[in-house]
């Protein structure tokens, strides 16, 4: 009987230990994660203190927060993104697993990031530039085929990608180079540096898309 | 003694809540659910300590409710839980189990930290409508609630005509005023609560008449404010809506003053339903080229609309999972994210997030909340207007929520708990229950 009438009291200090700290949590984690950025034109990412440890205590605290691992991996991505065409050292390619696997582990939680996609695609192609990225290069595009801030740094990457080989990523891509044409032509210049980035096939997939739809443009091209 | 400040904290926390609505309103869209959440939190802690009789009555008050208030609950752990691909996950899992050899389980939703973020402040917004139950059972803890709210809504209305005047309002532009014109939409009806309030007092106490007629016109020029408000900030179907919910408040007061038998009293209600047929099929007409679930939008972009229409028409019976519709939207390009942050309006958003069977569960709870509280503010004494208040409110939540997605934002959800907590304690009588 006691049992009974302390039921509700028991259920209820529960409730609210539970909701006191999923809100203490979440307000630790957003102020803790680093800020929200995205892949700019010129494939950089602003460069900003995070860890590993800082991953495995976000994932404690504020479990399920693929957007948190996102700004995360993003984070963690800086010094490898960042580097150009300088060798690789072990440093930078710690960093870059690191971010890999914070990406991942975010896509596994919220796969539509289109921009989440877009850095696995960038970070395998740089850890194993053999292997094709074609699956995660066309997530990238069916999650936000139309976010014109993404659209530059995918149009760089995809270009510049073996995985160009991909007659449906192909025809993704020939669709972001129409949408700059068409309706940014603001952004033409973005054409021209992965123009000047890309491999053979992402120079060849630009050429034929911007001669049918501006040949003007696409003789300043070469 | 430790008692008594238990109960002083407790309902001091219901009114800061209330007064905080207006700075709650514009805090980061991530913040002010916290915020909520830890007040609530607090209130739960102390509420064993307020008097036994006050919280066993609310037990029993909440019991027939327990089961439509749990479903939601359940319904949105069902959205985060694995579940094999090519069962019932969305579809964006299955892609992404093709571009990654990791994921090799599905789920409803297609953000699990967003679901699970909804989910949380599901149970601090059931947590608060029990909260306020328990701590306005006492009448006087209620009137001042009432009246806290009649003022914080009053003011919101006020806010909303200087923003008329002068628009300042920036960052979410398109959610703040939507929610500023719900917030006076539920102004309206309880500061016409607050007038049916006084007049049952005055009958009651016969209380001097300078005091009546001071309380009287305080109550009728807030909700003459609030309506003002409503015609100069949005579209007529909003405050059709309104209309409706006052026009509840005012049958119940009607059947309890002409005292009318059981069938007269259902007879009246039928006509209003029907009449209120009317107005919607009237309305509805009037926009003919319009899909009819947007017909009563505010938000008339034939571009989101369009968008709007094949995001539902691909919806399925399960959603994309609470808290998605940006990432949904996304995913279906640049019209629909020029729609706005939010979607046309809240049952476009219910229908895209819960599912179709989520938004059945939701009218489920909706109806027997209506039910609850019609049934205690006929059977009720002379506080049937708290009751009925909070059942008017429903009304208009509802019709509102075919016309903006103002029922999408916090201040509004915190609102109606409180005033649905509120209406649900004074369902019976301290010594009835």
């Amino acid at each position: 009987m006691t049992n009974d009438r302390n039921r509700p009291r028991i259920a209820l200090f529960c409730m609210a230990l539970l909701l006191g700290w999923f809100a203490i949590a979440t307000i630790l984690a957003e102020t803790v994660a680093p800020k929200a950025q995205q892949i700019s034109q010129d494939l950089t990412l602003v460069d900003s203190a995070s860890n590993a440890s800082m991953v495995a205590w976000l994932a404690a605290v504020a479990p399920l927060r693929g957007d948190l691992l996102a700004d995360i991996a993003m984070a963690q991505a800086a010094p490898a993104v960042n580097r150009g065409r300088s060798p690789a050292s072990s440093e930078i390619i710690a960093a870059r697993e690191l971010a890999l696997a914070s990406a991942r582990q975010s896509l596994a939680l919220a796969p539509h990031s289109s921009s989440i996609w877009l850095l696995t695609a960038m970070l395998q192609n740089e850890a194993r530039p053999s292997d094709s990225n074609a699956e995660v290069l066309k997530m990238s595009y069916l999650t936000a085929p139309a976010d014109m801030s993404l659209v530059p740094a995918r149009l760089a990457i995809a270009t510049a990608s073996a995985a160009l080989a991909d007659d449906e990523l192909r025809n993704l891509v020939r669709g972001d180079i129409r949408l700059i044409l068409t309706r940014r032509p603001d952004l033409k210049a973005t054409i021209a540096s992965s123009y000047r980035r890309g491999a053979p096939g992402g120079k060849a997939v630009i050429d034929d898309v911007v001669r049918s739809l501006d040949p003007g443009f696409a003789a300043t091209l070469r | 003694m430790n008692r008594a400040r238990n109960v002083t904290i407790c309902f001091a926390l219901l009114v800061v809540l209330i007064a905080m609505a207006p700075v709650i309103a514009i805090a980061p869209v991530w913040l002010a659910p916290q915020l909520v959440m830890i007040a609530v939190a607090l209130m739960l802690l102390l509420l064993p300590s307020l008097p036994e009789a006050d919280f066993l009555h609310s037990l029993t008050i909440f019991r027939p409710l327990a089961v439509a208030a749990a479903l939601p609950a359940a319904w949105i752990i069902l959205q985060i839980v694995p579940v094999p691909l090519g069962s019932i996950e969305h579809p964006v899992w299955r892609s992404a189990a093709a571009a990654l050899p990791e994921i090799t389980w599905g789920h409803v939703s297609i953000d699990l930290g967003s679901t699970l973020r909804g989910l949380f402040s599901y149970l601090s917004l059931i947590s608060l409508a029990f909260s306020t139950c328990v701590v306005t059972r006492n009448r006087d803890r209620a009137e001042t609630t009432l009246f806290a709210l009649c003022t914080i809504t009053t003011f919101i209305a006020v806010e909303l005509l200087l923003f008329r005047q002068f628009p300042l309002h920036s960052g979410n532009s398109q959610d703040a005023p939507d929610s500023l014109v719900a917030l006076a939409a539920f102004g309206a009806i309880l500061n016409l609560a607050f007038v049916v309030r006084t007049t049952e007092r005055h009958d009651a106490r016969a209380r001097s008449s300078r005091t009546y007629v001071g309380m009287l016109l305080l109550g009728a020029f807030g909700a003459a404010l609030c309506l003002t408000a409503l015609f100069l900030s949005t579209t007529y179907n909003v405050v059709i809506a309104t209309g409706f919910g006052m026009a509840v408040l005012c049958l119940v007061a009607l059947i309890r003053r002409l005292s009318l038998g059981r069938w007269t009293a259902a007879t009246v209600s039928t006509a209003l339903v029907v009449a209120w047929g009317g107005i919607v099929v009237l309305r509805s007409a009037a926009n003919p080229a319009v899909s009819p679930i947007l017909r009563f939008a505010k938000n008339d972009s034939p571009d989101g609309g369009a968008a709007t229409l094949r995001m539902l028409s691909d919806s399925n019976w399960s959603g994309s999972g609470i808290g998605t519709y940006q990432a949904l939207a996304a995913i279906y390009g640049e019209a629909a994210r020029s729609a706005g942050e939010s979607a046309i309006h809240t049952i476009a958003l219910m229908a895209l997030e819960w599912g179709q069977f989520g938004l059945l569960i939701c009218f489920f709870l909706l109806a027997q909340l209506l039910v609850i509280l019609e049934r205690g503010a006929l059977r009720r004494g002379r506080d049937f207007f708290f009751a009925a208040g909070a059942a008017a409110s429903l009304v208009t939540a509802f019709f509102e929520a075919y016309c903006d997605n103002s029922f999408t934002d916090i201040t509004v959800q915190m609102l109606a708990s409180i005033v649905v907590g509120l209406g649900l304690a004074q369902t019976t009588g301290r010594h009835a229950a």
